[in-house]
């Protein structure tokens, strides 16, 4: 498992996706790559700034804010 | 990684070559202070941190001394390490050539490293890449200590973060709680510019701003001032703490002094009432008159003899004589010649009396007025009365039997004396009470003198205890109730910022959602909903770095304690305890030792020393998890403070752990008196190890002359 | 009213001076009291406390025992009406009372012709010396006992119950 895949896991954990209905646990990505296909707009989200993060190539600041408002508004 | 040999070259005191061939588990190099035991320790460290500066300070001065002048040596120290299967071998070195005695040039030094294969061919490798491969710099600042003072590597505030950088998880983390907060921001802010550019909201929207703005800086404030009091409380209970073990004494010594002090009072007031004067008694109590009721009857018998043998010859020489008054005779006759009772008996009350009644109370008959008996009474009383009343009215001396009448006051002090036989007769049994009372007020004070005894011994002890005097324990016991107060005062403090800073979160909260409700109803709806995204990402990575952090506290905290409990050879039954703490700047962590709860502020010396050898073999045992290989562990004169035989303990339950342990100890070594001579104690022999050194100087030598200066290693 | 008491105690008894060695060792002239007594290590504050006691002494042993012709008398000074009279000192009674127990117990033991007396026959002070010299008979024995005593056992008396129970034995032995 790489590095950022390991940090996707551990966000996911957290509990605001527990108090979520329309997730299951069994749904729930456990790779980048998953992660980055999943309907769910916080965890793809969170899976573009990981990316952009602990990837292969880190980002800018304002790289990263982009990537995240694009896909937010295209999704939105 | 092991380190197999340690090779030590004309530096500082170790003359020519020194060797030491260590082994895996415990290596334990003994030295008295002064003989080359930190010296080692510095020149490990040496071959690692070592500058290119003043090496000159590095030679050793014998060797100087020995080499001719233009000659020149080499100062050398060299360290064979075992990793995965490899033999590599580390050597730093530099050339002095002595120009003049006592001074030499030295060329800057260089790092040669060479690696042998499992074939045995070696390669030249370079020495500063392989210094760092066997032991990284991240790891050696954990396993290389010189004293017991730097064992405490939680001192520094960032220690925590150094930690987390080098061994955890958590340290990936750090910048999505930055980057989250970042993105976060931007999109709180475009919401908010778009709800102001709303010329409906404008104004209400600025105004909010302005109050929310103005609560966050109180919000700081407060912050501010609770964390400064938190710190001060936390001060305050360290000093009560290390008061309470001598308060703790005051206090009882207090109640005991007390206590001592009414006892002594009681056996005091005891005493007192203690009457032992029985000789004084014998005549202000009439007690030497016990005996004396017999001799009071012989006398009352005596006069009443007299009286009557008196009464009887004046009847006779009045009848003789002739009585004058015709009535007297009656009176004889009446009494049938019997010998008549003397005037004033009986008294001239009771007389009165049976006359008033009209009853002869002696014999019980009744004697009414003109009756014979009533008669008699009056005359009687008659001739009472006259002869009370003047002397002169009684008949001429010479017609008298008797001249003089003793008889009469003899009489009366044997009626009134009569009374008191009864009081004589409760002499005996007065003095027995008093016997009695007088045995029990000693009984009393026996027991109480017993339970003085045993309060006086208990306050020994407690002053014993205590290692201070007794005048300066109710000093302490003064401090101790001003910082209780303190304490107090600071508590109050804190409950009164914490509940401020409550309702300034109500009011902040209450004005974010008034702004909330103008943004959802103005704003841009996707900018909304992307905010609401970017606020749940920032929370999701901040709780997991959090919990990332806590993982890793915890990870260390448990098996900081897995050591401890190895270790502790002051049988603590408490734990290690590491907690979290966020100031305004940095996260700090504070490692206390917990009893039940209970924070044990000012634990003893090898209490504290056995915690931080814990936490960093702890912290070996992480570093060796991540890197996947162990790393030794060299500490110099780590329990200076533990004496001998805590020492012994002590290296028999770190022998159980696993890595290489090299400890530089000044325990185990004696001089013999008359020669000086140093020996190592038989009861080394007991201190179970893997091998064993001895480093001292070779004798003789002068301490003030560096050029007889030189370290021997003995293998043990 | 004729009054034999009053005659008796304006006398001074005497004791033998063979015992005066006694005198100064157990009490002490002109008296002493509470500190002083202890300080000066005396069981009697006075001399006659020791002349009465010696009297009651012999008097309940029946230790009539004359001085002998010989031995010279000597005696304090002071008068019997004043024995017990409570002086400024407050830790002490009045024991005057007990003049009149020491002379009911003289006139028991003393062979006086009251009816002489009382005729006129008889002088008082002649009886008044009868019971005088009882008094000083009686005393005597006393004295001679607690001698006897201290060549016994020289720290007979040191114990603070040794001459109250001298006097309370004689009525445990009947």
């Amino acid at each position: 498992m790489a590095r950022k895949d390991e940090i996707l896991k551990s966000f996911l954990r957290h509990k605001l996706f527990e108090s979520n209905d329309e997730l299951k646990t069994t749904d729930l990505p456990s790779t980048i790559l998953e992660a980055l296909d999943c309907d769910n707009l916080t965890i793809k989200a969170i899976a573009i700034i990981v990316e952009g993060l602990d990837g292969t190539s880190p980002v800018t600041d304002s790289v990263l804010r982009n990537q995240v408002t694009q896909f937010l508004n295209e999704a939105l | 990684m092991i380190i197999r040999k340690i090779q030590i070259e004309n530096y500082l005191c170790y003359y020519d070559t020194n060797t030491f061939e260590l082994s895996d588990g415990l290596n334990i190099i003994l030295g008295e202070n002064g003989e080359g035991k930190t010296k080692f320790f510095e020149a490990v460290d040496w071959i690692f941190n070592g500058e290119n500066k003043q090496l000159e300070m590095l030679v050793s001065a014998k060797k100087l001394d020995e080499t001719e002048i233009g000659d020149s040596f080499r100062v050398r120290a060299s360290m064979t390490v075992e990793q995965y299967g490899e033999k590599n071998i580390i050597t730093k070195s530099f050339v002095a050539k002595k120009e003049r005695p006592n001074e030499c040039s030295t060329s800057s030094f260089m790092i040669e490293g060479i690696a042998e294969n499992s074939s045995g061919e070696r390669t030249q490798v370079d020495g500063s890449i392989l210094l760092n491969r066997v032991f990284p710099f991240e790891i050696r600042k954990y396993s290389m200590f010189k004293g017991e003072a730097e064992l405490n590597i939680f001192e520094s505030d960032s220690a925590l973060a150094n930690l987390i950088n080098l061994f955890s998880e958590a340290k990936h983390y750090d910048k999505y709680s930055e980057k989250g907060a970042f993105l976060r921001e931007k999109a709180e802010k475009a919401v908010d510019d778009s709800s102001k550019s709303d010329k409906k909201n404008e104004a209400q929207y600025k105004k909010l701003e302005t109050e929310i703005m103005f609560q966050e800086k109180e919000k700081a404030k407060y912050i501010v001032h609770l964390n400064s009091t938190e710190e001060e409380i936390k001060k305050i209970e360290e000093n009560l703490q290390l008061a309470e073990s001598h308060v703790n004494n005051a206090d009882a010594l207090d109640v005991l002094n007390k206590r001592i002090v009414g006892i002594e009072e009681r056996i005091f007031s005891f005493n007192g009432r203690i009457d032992e004067n029985y000789t004084t008694s014998l005549f202000d109590e009439d007690w030497i008159l016990v005996n004396f009721e017999s001799f009071h009857k012989e006398f009352a018998d005596k006069v009443f003899a007299h009286s009557k043998k008196q009464r009887k010859l004046q009847s006779e020489f009045d009848k003789q004589k002739g009585i004058k008054e015709g009535a007297q005779m009656a009176k004889a006759e009446l009494l049938n010649n019997a010998v008549p009772l003397p005037i004033g008996v009986p008294s001239k009350a009771h007389m009165e009396e049976m006359l008033y009644d009209k009853i002869c109370k002696v014999c019980g008959t009744d004697a009414p007025e003109g009756s014979i008996s009533y008669e008699f009474m009056m005359e009687k009383l008659k001739s009472y009365l006259e002869s009370q009343d003047v002397e002169d009215n009684e008949p001429e001396k010479d017609d008298q039997l008797f001249k003089f009448d003793y008889t009469n006051r003899l009489e009366n002090l044997s009626t009134s004396h009569e009374d008191n036989l009864k009081n004589l007769r409760l002499i005996r049994s007065k003095i027995k009470e008093l016997f009695e009372f007088n045995d029990e007020r000693k009984k009393d004070i026996e027991e109480f003198t017993e339970q003085l005894e045993k309060e006086k011994t208990e306050r020994k002890q407690i002053l014993g205890n205590s290692s201070i005097a007794e005048n300066k324990l109710i000093d302490v016991l003064k401090n101790y109730n001003a910082w209780q107060r303190d304490l107090k005062n600071k508590n109050h403090d804190q409950l009164d910022y914490t509940s401020k800073l409550d309702k300034i979160e109500i009011e902040l909260q209450r004005k974010k959602e008034e702004k909330e409700k103008i943004d959802t109803k103005s704003a841009n709806s996707f900018l909304i909903k992307t905010r609401k995204i970017l606020r749940d990402i920032e929370t999701i990575f901040i709780d997991t770095k959090e919990e990332k952090f806590d993982e890793f506290i915890v990870k260390l905290q448990t098996k900081s304690n897995n050591f401890f409990k190895i270790i502790n050879i002051d049988s603590f039954t408490g734990t290690i305890v590491f907690t979290r703490r966020k100031t305004a700047n940095q996260t700090i962590v504070d490692i206390d030792l917990q009893e039940d709860g209970r924070t044990f502020h000012r634990p003893n010396q090898s209490l504290e020393t056995s915690k931080h050898i814990s936490i960093l073999f702890a912290i070996s045992e992480l570093a060796s998890e991540i890197k996947e290989e162990n790393f030794p562990i060299i500490f110099d004169a780590p329990t200076s403070s533990f004496g001998e035989n805590k020492t012994a303990q002590f290296l028999n339950l770190i022998y159980e752990t696993k890595n290489q342990k090299i400890l530089l100890i000044k325990d185990f070594l004696s001089t013999e008196k008359a020669t000086k001579a140093l020996s190592i104690k038989k009861d080394f022999e007991n201190v179970r190890r893997n091998k064993a050194f001895w480093v001292k100087l070779e004798r003789p030598f002068d301490p003030n002359n560096l050029k007889t200066i030189n370290t021997e290693v003995i293998t043990l | 009213m004729n009054n034999l008491f009053d005659k008796w105690k304006t006398r001074i008894p005497k004791y033998s001076e063979v015992h005066k060695d006694l005198f100064t060792a157990l009490s002490q002239k002109f008296g002493a009291e509470g500190e002083k007594i202890i300080n000066l290590g005396k069981h009697f504050s006075t001399n006659y406390e020791l002349y009465t006691y010696a009297f009651f002494l012999g008097l309940y042993n029946k230790e009539l025992a004359p001085i002998p012709q010989g031995e010279k008398k000597t005696d304090f000074s002071h008068h019997i009406q004043h024995w017990g009279s409570k002086t400024t000192i407050s830790s002490r009674k009045d024991f005057t009372n007990i003049q009149e127990n020491m002379f009911i117990a003289l006139v028991a033991k003393t062979e006086i012709d009251l009816v002489a007396l009382e005729k006129g026959d008889l002088d008082e002070d002649d009886a008044v010396k009868s019971l005088i010299s009882t008094m000083e008979s009686y005393t005597n024995g006393g004295l001679i006992l607690i001698k006897e005593r201290l060549e016994e056992n020289p720290n007979y008396f040191l114990q603070p119950t040794s001459f109250l129970n001298l006097i309370l034995q004689i009525g445990e032995s009947k």
